[in-house]
């Protein structure tokens, strides 16, 4: 299941040449709608869940739809970046909430 | 580097101010059994000279390589501690007095609990510290004039003088600007002629002057000191060789030829080629000196300075929108300054007595126009008024007027004006009106003495005021100055009204407020001194300035869109780079990077982690809400100091970092603040109108309202990130905001994510 971008929170990364989930994106699927500036995943089948795109958002502007695979509607995953650290949430399809908070290899 | 670390703990009981509520025994007992501490020392009055001794001492003697000083605010006793014979980037002041001792006087075992662990994370802090040099640039000793108006020609004769190289670059073909066209000056009376062919004899002979005039500036780059300034010259088509035989001027047809008066500088006429005629090369043909090239093409120079001077002038008011003055559509109304055209040139035959009427304050003390006093205005009418009274005796003179300003000296003229006949009224005619006969009728309401009259004129003067040239706008851009409400040059005007706010640019005469002639030569000569002053010196670059960690940077531009100093440049390789001469260490772009990649020098990404991985969240007992506050340096920290000094009391439950701008908070590190167990973070920084880094609160705010978003998905409250506004003077509404979040926090139970 794909990305879901948030248009109002997205800012084209300011910068307006290739966003950061346009130069994370493992296959290359996000990109900037010339017109309005915020990004996109321009081919939605083609989405591996990787969820780099929602890690990497500065704004917080990319949701993840979990596949059906892992949970099905109401079920979600949005993770917290740190700088060294990456917290978890975890809620399953009947609202249940749980956390875990991982140190990651990010410091240097 | 790691825990190998030889930390001198210095702690300061202040005889009793520190002592009497934190426990400063137990804590140095338990400090020097912690990893990277190697001396534990208790002072009652470390800042005295004995105390200071003992630092510097112990640095010597047991090769201590990091100092912290648990004590006052780091913003008191600086001198004393600023020489301990120690890089200064190395030694750490923990605020335990004002943000601790002081506020949770009541409470001290939540005090000491609260010292302990500032003690702790400061010297977090203090482990992944480095030494730091300032950066030191040499200032090239030659300053750029922008404008040869009487500001820009005084500011270029006052450096030189001191023997400083001066270019003074103009755009008009001759120097002397508004000035130049004037018939005289007040008060003396004298022609411009007179003061200004000394100034252009003086900046013939001074040999470090160069002039260029018909220039304008290209781009401006480089940083104060050794500023680059391209430079654009267009043809004046006639080259020095030019005897001044007038030839030209009598064989075009098409008024082209620009030629100088008796007194300009340079004396050479120019071209005015858009107005040629096509294919006409007559003049070329008849100049029998052979000093016009009608081919002659722009030019383009580098300019190498350490100085700028603006003096970009005014233009007078426009009256043509005020439609009730009839200005261009009523024959015999004029503006004041198309008037001194008219005295000086006798353009009027006055042997006919006449009725003349000023109207003063036109467009000027007027929102719908200008807003301000244009400070010239009365004195112009009056010394017009009495020119029209010495030309002919018999000349009937009108002012009507708001409210006559001639301040000081000035007073002389008016009694002067008074006493010679002219008619002065309190109140502003309605509507101008003509008829067939040319003359001007127009009623007005004299307000002291409180009737209507009604006024039959032959000419009517419009004392407009001034507005700043559009080299003002034109240059704000290239040159980085900030320009007031009415696109006048911005300076803080009490205590320093030539600086603008770029270190090394100055400002001189009318571009920075309205002003007369006498005015403006001493605001040059100011400018002038205020550069030589800068030259003498060195840029210093403080040493705190961001380092990008390129093995992180995905150049995502972020950092620098919103630098508000527009200091970010791309390197070789393609990486942001701060141009650490424009960067003022706000630390904005730290707090801007989704990669966290930007670091300050004294203040990294790193450093803020580990301190929070330091500070223990349980530090008041399970049960008690942690508030995790970075507090700006300029205004939020010292509020939150003031509240020390003045007693007001708040919970120990709020934990303090400064850093230099709330924007230089990074999501990043909110999050890792929440994800750790913090129950709260408190930005607090200035107003949006008042943060001295431009924008950095505002982007601190939407950074804070994003993470606050993403803890609603999380099922977490969004209350757990806060921004408040705090000004300096805030101390009252920062302990109360503190009480009332604690409060809040409480209710909303402990953060879950705490272990």
């Amino acid at each position: 299941m794909p990305p879901y971008v948030v248009k109002d929170k997205c800012d084209g990364c300011k910068g307006k040449e290739e966003p950061l989930c346009e130069q994370i994106c493992i296959g290359d699927l996000m990109t900037l709608d010339a017109v309005t500036g915020k990004a996109y995943c321009r081919s939605l089948r083609d989405c591996w869940d990787c969820m780099s795109c929602t890690k990497i958002c500065p704004k917080g502007a990319i949701e993840q739809r979990i596949p059906y695979q892992l949970g099905y509607h109401g079920a979600k995953l949005i993770p917290m970046i740190g700088p060294d650290t990456i917290t978890w949430t975890c809620v399953d399809i009947n609202g249940k909430v749980e956390r875990f908070t991982y140190r990651t290899r990010n410091k240097k | 580097m790691g825990n190998e670390i030889k930390t001198g703990l210095y702690l300061c009981t202040c005889e009793g101010e520190i002592g009497r509520v934190i426990d400063i025994d137990s804590l140095a007992e338990e400090a020097s059994g912690w990893s990277g501490i190697t001396a534990v020392h208790r002072d009652a009055f470390l800042c005295s000279a004995d105390g200071i001794r003992k630092i510097r001492e112990d640095i010597e003697r047991l090769g201590l390589d990091r100092v912290m000083i648990a004590a006052c605010s780091p913003f008191f006793k600086v001198r004393e501690f600023s020489d301990l014979g120690i890089n200064r980037y190395l030694v750490e002041r923990v605020n335990i007095r004002e943000q601790c001792s002081w506020v949770h006087r009541d409470d001290t075992d939540g005090a000491t609990r609260k010292a302990r662990t500032m003690l702790r994370v400061f010297l977090e802090k203090l482990k992944n510290s480095r030494p730091l040099e300032p950066v030191k640039r040499p200032i090239l000793k030659t300053a750029l004039v922008i404008g040869g108006g009487i500001a820009g020609i005084n500011a270029t004769l006052d450096a030189a003088g001191a023997d400083c190289e001066v270019f003074l670059v103009e755009r008009k073909p001759f120097l002397g600007g508004k000035v130049a066209e004037l018939h005289n000056y007040f008060p003396r009376m004298c022609p411009p002629s007179c003061g200004l062919e000394l100034m252009f004899s003086e900046l013939g002979k001074n040999r470090n002057i160069h002039v260029q005039t018909l220039s304008e500036i290209g781009t401006v780059t480089g940083s104060p000191g050794n500023f680059e300034i391209l430079i654009k010259t267009s043809p004046r088509h006639i080259n020095e060789r030019c005897t001044l035989c007038g030839r030209c001027l009598e064989v075009c047809q098409k008024n082209a030829v620009i030629y100088p008066e008796g007194f300009s500088y340079p004396g050479i006429p120019a071209i005015h080629r858009a107005l040629c005629e096509e294919g006409c090369r007559r003049c070329k043909e008849i100049c029998p000196a052979g000093a016009i090239d009608l081919d002659e093409k722009e030019r383009l120079n580098n300019i190498k300075a350490g100085a700028i001077v603006l003096s970009t002038g005014w233009d007078p008011f426009d009256p043509t929108p005020i439609k009730e003055f009839g200005y261009r559509r009523l024959k015999n109304v004029f503006t004041n300054i198309e008037f001194e055209k008219i005295s000086k040139e006798k353009k009027i035959s006055f042997d006919e007595p006449k009725r003349t009427a000023f109207i003063q304050c036109v467009g000027s003390r007027d929102e719908r126009y200008l807003p301000y006093c244009s400070d010239v205005c009365c004195m112009v009418s009056i010394k017009q008024a009495l020119f029209l009274k010495e030309v002919n005796r018999e000349n009937e003179v009108y002012i009507f007027h708001n409210d006559i300003r001639t301040p000081g000296e000035y007073e002389e003229l008016y009694q002067k004006a008074r006493k010679s006949g002219i008619i002065f009224i309190k109140g502003i005619p309605s509507e101008l009106r003509q008829d067939g006969n040319k003359k001007i009728d127009f009623s007005v309401f004299d307000t002291v003495a409180g009737e209507r009259l009604d006024i039959t004129a032959d000419m009517v003067i419009l004392a407009v005021g001034m507005r700043p040239s559009n080299g003002n706008i034109a240059l704000k851009d290239k040159i980085g100055i900030a320009l007031n409400k009415n696109d006048f040059i911005e300076s803080h005007l009490q205590c320093y009204p030539q600086d603008t706010q770029r270190e090394g640019i100055f400002s001189a005469g009318s571009c920075r407020a309205p002003m007369d002639v006498s005015r403006s030569i001493e605001s040059a000569g100011t400018a002038a001194v205020k550069a030589l002053k800068f030259f003498r010196g060195k840029v210093e670059i403080s040493a705190d300035y961001p380092v990008v960690n390129t093995l992180k940077c995905d150049v995502c531009k972020r950092c620098v869109e919103e630098c508000p100093f527009k200091a970010y440049y791309f390197d070789d390789k393609g990486f942001p780079k701060p141009e650490i001469s424009k960067c003022r260490s706000c630390g904005v772009c730290m707090g801007s990077c989704p990669l966290s990649a930007i670091s300050l020098g004294d203040l990294s990404i790193e450093q803020l982690s580990e301190m929070i991985d330091a500070l223990d969240k349980s530090y008041l007992g399970n049960d008690e809400p942690i508030i995790l506050s970075f507090l700006c340096k300029n205004d939020a920290y010292r509020a939150v100091d003031d509240a020390g000094i003045k007693g007001i009391k708040y919970p120990p439950n709020l934990f303090s970092i400064m850093v230099p701008c709330s924007g230089a908070v990074n999501g990043a590190i909110v999050s890792k603040a929440i994800s750790t167990g913090i129950d709260g973070v408190l930005v607090a920084g200035c107003p949006d109108e008042e943060c001295h880094y431009v924008h950095g609160s505002m982007l601190a705010k939407t950074r804070l309202a994003d993470i606050s978003d993403k803890l609603k998905e999380m099922y977490l409250e969004p209350e757990r990130v806060r921004f408040i506004e705090i000004s300096r003077d805030d101390a009252e509404k920062f302990t109360r905001s503190v009480e009332d979040y604690a409060k809040e926090l409480r209710k909303i139970g402990r953060n879950p994510l705490r272990v």
